[in-house]
């Protein structure tokens, strides 16, 4: 019995010690691999926002900016204010009136008369509005609230609204409070004898309603009523617009400008395209008085001198075709040998202010009121400003930045990163790899790390030959900890064209290729 | 964590002798006045041709893999390469109804079961890396990985006087997985263009992968399965032999996916455009997804990995007997086993042996075991079949049993 309980207390301590002992920790070994990480392919098209860039027919691209400065629509020239008819019913000096079911006892017709418009229109189709009917009524019995507005009409019937008006009395008279919607309403304001302007005819009525039983009017009872067109937008209008003279001052910023700033560009082949359409069917003529260049940053403003400041410019009216406005335009082209093109750009302008006014039927109404304008038309001014990149780079920058997630990583011992680059392109790229926390703290400037105190530098071709470079980066465990915290890798690339002749050229089908390829030393653990 | 080891050690037992009722000597472990025998078992086994214990260790508690140790094993890889895993907890219990000549039992089984052949390459480049590769590309042939993992409930009868028994059972699948790949090379391609040499690509020729991949989550949602178990015992003068079988029958595997390819995937870093983000982050996930071929999910019979197993014990010469034991575990991959003990008996129950073993992953191995009563009604017999792993970490091939039988 002893012998078997000193024989239990060893296999308890036994089964003790493995059990503590065999703390579960990672396995884990020594590895060595190698393989490509990334491939990538650099454009200037992957340099320089497409929106900015366009391609020529020999491939040379040249930076484009484009800018609507001037923009106005059909709410610019017509705009229809709300409207009401207002009435009311009684039937002294009778003292009562027995009505029927389905008699009518109420009926009325009147002209609205859209005389807030500044415009004689024929015709105006509805894009969004409302007609709203609000009514109160003190017979003791439902009354029913018949409109009907014959030359309004949506896929050739006319409007016609009903609505109950509840039966009420002195002290709590019956209300009536709806909406119809007026969306797609085709109206002819030609009114009732067809030859008048922004004028329609409405019709309404009151009517006992069927399901009712014999109602009684007294002569103390009181039905008003009121019509209202409301929150009316126009996507269609015909007539004579009118004569307005409009004054504008409109300014437009430029969005996603690369910093060029260092760059030295070749400005003697820049061009600036200013375009003015006009997609109203309305003759209209147009000055304007400046167009400045601004740069926020330094202060910096210019005025284009042009022949174009200043002077009257026509534009004839916009053809229909199927509804749909055919703008006129008029284009004018400036650059240095007219207009002082290169010290209106010099400034690097982020912005184009513009001053001038436009006058609409400027010779009257010689359409004899076949003036239109559509929900499509506008009298527009654009800016199409085309800089060649056929230039001198002493410093073109070109920024990028990526969010990193390392997520867990194994421990790696040592890492040598491979940038190995092909380049098409007439210029020298300095590159420049930062690796930054959350905070936006520097953890490491991979270029610190280049083995053989090589230049960080992806040449340029030379020639129709692409040209060939490896660079390599050597990081320590401590530098691979600084990475597996990083959130970001900035990348700059700094070209440099001082290795070439005078003006190099760009174009869309130089590139860099480039892979990143690894060689990681590093104890994998699971 | 504790909780699992204290299984793992309490259910240590020969599997190869599972629910057996024959002691070393082939007697029965009950005698005319039991009514009833509880029957614990556990057996863990590991075996290889390549692979010491003390890696295969370190793979299941944790632990760094050192450079000699990668070493060692690297030195024994021989073209063709094996591991072989066993664990094997059971529990039975057998009741006999008084003045009957038979009895009946009831047991639960756990069976986990891996083997894994691989080529010399593969390991070489999973514990080494592909940088042993750069100059010639790695073949990776003939490499397959087997895992059955199930459990079973069976219900038996059992002839209280020669101890031959029959058991019929219902198996519970854990989990399933039949991967396959052959003729596949992987090669590193170099750029030596520069002043440094740098992969710029990687080859990877696939010329057959296959899987076959089913786990569970609840009992029987990935397959249910039926088997028979038995043993029949016979005397041919003073020579006792007994047959067995174990896990004799067929699961149906329920959402089983399968997938096969074959074919070229080539690598040469992931398209990065300039803004979108790294795509270091998931580079190794990606690649996977890349290189998975489609999959189909069905419903399917697999066979059991039945046990088949054959003893021969002799007369004693003396205060000695041989026993010799064949097993063979079929569709797993594993290599038929021939041990032979040459047992010394102690007085009554009480025996201890050791055991050559031939055959298995180990090709040979030497095994010592010991039978002893602890109480009146308590036998115990422990030991282990590949002892060179437990003494030495280096060894390939390490096993421990552990059975209790209580007699009531």
């Amino acid at each position: 019995m002893t012998y078997i309980s000193r024989m239990q207390r060893v296999v308890v301590f036994i089964l003790v010690v493995l059990v503590l002992g065999c703390k579960k920790e990672p396995t884990s070994w020594n590895t060595s691999n190698s393989a490509p990480l990334i491939n990538t392919s650099l454009g200037v098209y992957d340099l320089i926002e497409d929106s900015l860039l366009s391609t020529g027919d020999d491939n040379l691209v040249s930076l484009v900016y484009s800018n609507e400065l001037i923009n106005f629509g059909v709410d610019s020239l017509v705009e229809v204010e709300e409207d009401t008819i207002s009435n009311s019913f009684n039937i002294f000096p009778v003292s009562e009136l027995e009505v029927n079911p389905g008699q009518q006892f109420f009926n009325q017709s009147e002209v609205i008369d859209f005389e807030q418009v500044d415009a004689a229109l024929r015709r105006a189709v509805i894009a969004e509005g409302s007609l709203s009917l609000n009514a109160t009524s003190d017979i003791e019995g439902d009354i029913l609230f018949k409109v009907f507005i014959p030359r309004a009409t949506r896929n050739g019937i006319s409007f016609e609204y009903e609505a109950i008006i509840p039966a009420g009395s002195l002290s709590a008279p019956g209300v009536l409070n709806e909406s119809a919607n007026l969306e797609g309403y085709d109206l002819d304001l030609t009114g009732i004898s067809g030859t008048a302007f922004s004028e329609i005819e409405i019709l309404y009525s009151l009517t006992v309603p069927e399901y009712e039983d014999n109602v009684t009017v007294f002569s103390f009872n009181e039905v008003s009523m009121e019509i209202t067109f409301d929150g009316l937008e126009l996507s269609f209008v015909e007539g004579f617009l009118g004569s307005e003279v409009i004054e504008f001052n409109e300014k437009a910023f430029f969005e996603s400008i690369p910093e060029l700033n260092e760059a030295i560009l070749n400005l003697s082949e820049a061009s600036l395209d200013l375009s003015i359409s006009n997609g109203f069917g309305i003759d209209l003529q147009t000055t304007l008085f400046s167009v400045k260049a601004d740069n926020s940053i330094t202060g910096n403003q210019v005025d284009l001198t042009h022949s174009i400041i200043g002077s009257s410019i026509n534009l004839n009216r916009a053809e229909l075709h199927e509804q749909t406005p055919t703008p006129s335009e008029k284009s004018f082209l400036i650059d240095h040998t007219n207009s002082n093109l290169i010290d209106f750009l010099e400034v690097i302008p982020d912005s184009l202010s513009i001053q001038g006014r436009v006058e609409l039927n400027p010779f009257g109404n010689i359409s004899n009121y076949n003036d239109f304008a559509s929900a499509q038309s506008s009298f527009k001014c654009t800016a199409n400003l085309e800089i060649p990149l056929r230039a001198s780079f002493s410093n073109l920058l070109l920024r990028d930045s990526s969010n990193v997630d390392w997520g867990e990583e194994n421990q790696i011992q040592k890492t040598t990163f491979y940038l190995y680059s092909r380049s098409t392109f007439r210029a020298d790229a300095t590159i420049d790899l930062r690796v930054v926390d959350e905070s936006n703290n520097v953890l490491i400037n991979l270029t610190d790390y280049i083995l053989d105190d090589l230049p960080p530098v992806i040449p340029g071709a030379t020639g129709s030959m692409q040209e060939t470079n490896t660079i390599a980066f050597e990081l320590g465990e401590t530098e691979m900890e600084a990475l597996s915290r990083a959130s970001q890798i900035f990348t700059e690339l700094r070209f440099e064209t001082t290795n070439y002749p005078d003006l190099v050229e760009i174009r869309s089908t130089d590139r860099i290729d480039i892979l990143i390829s690894a060689e990681v030393d590093a104890q994998f653990e699971f | 964590m504790r909780l699992g080891l204290i299984l793992i050690l309490f259910f240590l037992a020969d599997a190869a002798w599972s629910q057996s009722f024959f002691l070393q000597d082939g007697s029965l472990s009950y005698d005319s006045s039991s009514t009833s025998v509880i029957n614990i078992e556990v057996q863990r086994i590991d075996q290889s041709n390549a692979i010491s214990r003390e890696m295969i260790g370190k793979f299941f508690f944790g632990g760094h893999i050192s450079d000699s140790e990668k070493g060692n094993v690297r030195d024994r890889l021989d073209g063709e390469n094996y591991y072989g895993g066993e664990l094997s907890p059971s529990i039975n219990y057998t009741f006999f109804q008084p003045g009957k000549s038979s009895g009946w039992s009831v047991s639960y089984h756990y069976r986990n079961l891996n083997t894994l052949a691989f080529a010399d390459d593969l390991y070489t480049l999973f514990f080494y890396g592909n940088n042993e590769f750069l100059e010639e590309p790695a073949f990776l042939n003939e490499n397959s990985l087997r895992i059955f993992n199930y459990q079973s409930l069976s219900f038996g009868w059992v002839d209280k006087k020669t101890g031959s028994n029959f058991r019929v059972g219902v198996y519970d699948n854990r989990s399933f997985s039949e991967i396959d790949i052959n003729q596949t090379t992987l090669t590193t391609g170099i750029n030596n263009s520069g002043p440094y040499p740098f992969a710029d690509e990687i080859l990877l020729q696939a010329g057959t992968y296959s899987s076959r991949q089913s786990s569970s989550g609840g009992i029987f949602s990935s397959g249910i399965g039926f088997g028979l178990s038995g043993e029949y015992t016979f005397q041919i003068d003073q020579s006792r032999f007994i047959l067995g079988v174990d896990d004799f029958g067929a699961m149906h595997l329920n959402n089983m996916e399968e997938r096969d390819t074959s074919g070229v995937f080539e690598y040469r870093g992931f398209e990065w455009e300039v803004g979108e983000g790294s795509p270091l982050n998931d580079v190794f996930s990606t690649l996977e997804d890349s290189l998975s071929p489609n999959g189909r999910v069905l419903n399917t019979w697999v066979f059991l990995p039945a046990l088949l197993k054959a003893s021969y014990i002799s007369p004693d010469f003396g205060k000695f007997y041989l026993r010799a034991d064949g097993s063979y575990r079929l569709n797993m991959g594993f290599r038929p086993e021939l041990g032979l003990a040459i047992t010394y008996r102690l007085e009554n129950y009480n025996a201890v042996w050791v055991r050559p073993v031939v055959g298995g992953f180990n090709d040979f191995s030497v095994g010592l075991g010991a039978q002893f009563a602890v109480f009146n009604n308590t036998l115990v017999r422990a030991g282990s079949n590949h002892l060179f792993g437990v003494v030495d970490g280096e060894g390939t091939a390490t096993s421990l049993f552990l059975q209790i039988v209580q007699k009531l």
